[in-house]
């Protein structure tokens, strides 16, 4: 499309049955990138998430964590049953 | 069964052809119609849970009516159902919560979902499309307690206190642009689906006339795939309705008639899930209310979904 539309400009009498060609395709390439940021939007957002999950939960991933049963203490407390309360759930 | 000698069928009048093994063709028959039966069996599954569902959902209704008015509970605006004393059971609170939310959330995922559904099917190359879809989609995977954290935690003190230092901590803002994030997939993907239907020989005719990318994309393509997209804002928008874990934890418990998106709100949703974690007791009126509520948003998500059906049917664009 790029070449087609510098042969046009060079004989600039030619474009009267295209007016505003110029025009057109400056709106036509500004909304390319607002769509490209409309859907990096969601990307982001994903982005974030994953990032603020993974920054905030990584240090207390361990394994006494998942094989320790709740418990009243939070620095004993695990999440054993919760785990096979949602395989069974699944199952 | 047993009775291979049996010479003559009843369904196949006329003399025993021989070499044909009649048993065999009794033991396919039963077989036939039993998996008919079996898959029968399984679609009535989902059938009669809905139908459970409906008829629990009316008949404790009901209850609830034998003792509060319809028209108060329609149209009062005060719900106090909490309270020892002084209860009052007027929805439009949690009514006009729940249409906030959905507002919020539809003007988030509309717009992008739209976009992200031109920009993967007329834009973009096979290659960044097979990263962006499945990204996308990943989204909608997420749970939605996720989501709820997320816009308690992130969103409210991170973004909206920020530009808004007056926000309450939960508040329907937040709520809303979680969920909104949370059905941009559903908006994209449905819209997606409307927009490559499109025929191929109309996108090439505009392209032929000298349209640009952007024209034939919202001069051709979307007109054409109209039906399609506004039946997938009607299918996000009946998710928002029904989100319930988002707003539970992000919005708050406030029963109050929402006017201000940085206020905390209760919305049908929220209310239920403070309930039922609660200890309400079985067969008061609070109990009941439940029910009344909960009848209020099926009927809610049940005319969003009748009318999106009835939308398609309506005004698709058959094309050859």
């Amino acid at each position: 499309m790029t070449s087609a539309s510098v042969t046009l400009h060079d004989h600039d009498d030619n474009l009267a049955v295209t007016p505003g060609l110029r025009k057109r395709q400056i709106v036509a390439g500004l909304w390319r990138w607002i769509f490209v940021l409309a859907t990096t939007l969601a990307v982001i957002a994903l982005g974030l998430l994953g990032w603020y999950i993974v920054s905030r939960g990584y240090d207390w991933l361990s394994w006494d964590l998942l094989t320790n049963m709740a418990s009243r203490r939070p620095e004993r407390s695990g999440l054993n049953v919760a785990i096979y309360g949602t395989l069974w759930i699944i199952s | 069964m047993s009775s291979a000698a049996e010479p003559r069928q009843p369904n196949h009048p006329g003399p025993a052809v021989a070499g044909v093994d009649y048993a065999l063709l009794r033991r396919q028959k039963f077989v036939e119609r039993l998996a008919g039966l079996v898959l029968m069996a399984c679609a009535a599954v989902s059938i009669f849970t809905t139908l459970g569902i409906v008829i629990i959902l009316l008949s404790e209704a009901l209850r609830f009516f034998q003792t509060d008015s319809i028209v108060g509970f329609l149209t009062g605006t005060r719900w106090t159902a909490l309270f020892e004393f002084d209860q009052s059971f007027g929805v439009l609170p949690l009514v006009s919560a729940t249409l906030m939310v959905t507002l919020i959330a539809m003007l988030v995922a509309m717009p992008a979902g739209v976009m992200s559904a031109i920009y993967l099917s007329e834009y973009a190359s096979e290659r960044s499309r097979s990263f962006l879809k499945p990204t996308l989609e990943l989204l909608a995977g997420i749970p939605t307690i996720i989501y709820g954290y997320f816009a308690l935690s992130f969103i409210t003190p991170e973004i909206i206190q920020r530009i808004f230092p007056g926000a309450s901590i939960f508040n329907v803002l937040s709520a809303g642009l979680a969920v909104g994030v949370m059905i941009i997939p559903l908006v994209a993907s449905l819209s997606e689906d409307a927009i490559r239907a499109v025929p191929r020989a109309m996108r090439e005719g505009a392209y032929a006339m000298g349209a640009t990318k952007f024209e034939v994309s919202t001069r051709v393509i979307v007109p054409a795939a109209l039906s399609g997209i506004v039946a997938s804002f009607i299918l996000a928008m009946s998710r928002a309705v029904g989100e319930t874990m988002i707003v539970a934890l992000a919005a708050g418990s406030l029963a109050q008639v929402a006017r201000d998106p940085l206020d905390s709100a209760q919305t049908m949703t929220g209310y239920i899930v403070q309930v039922v974690s609660g200890d309400v007791v079985r067969g008061t009126n609070v109990y009941y209310s439940l029910y009344a509520v909960g009848l209020l948003l099926f009927v809610m998500t049940l005319s969003l979904n009748i009318f999106s059906h009835w939308f398609v049917r309506k005004f698709r664009e058959v094309y050859e």
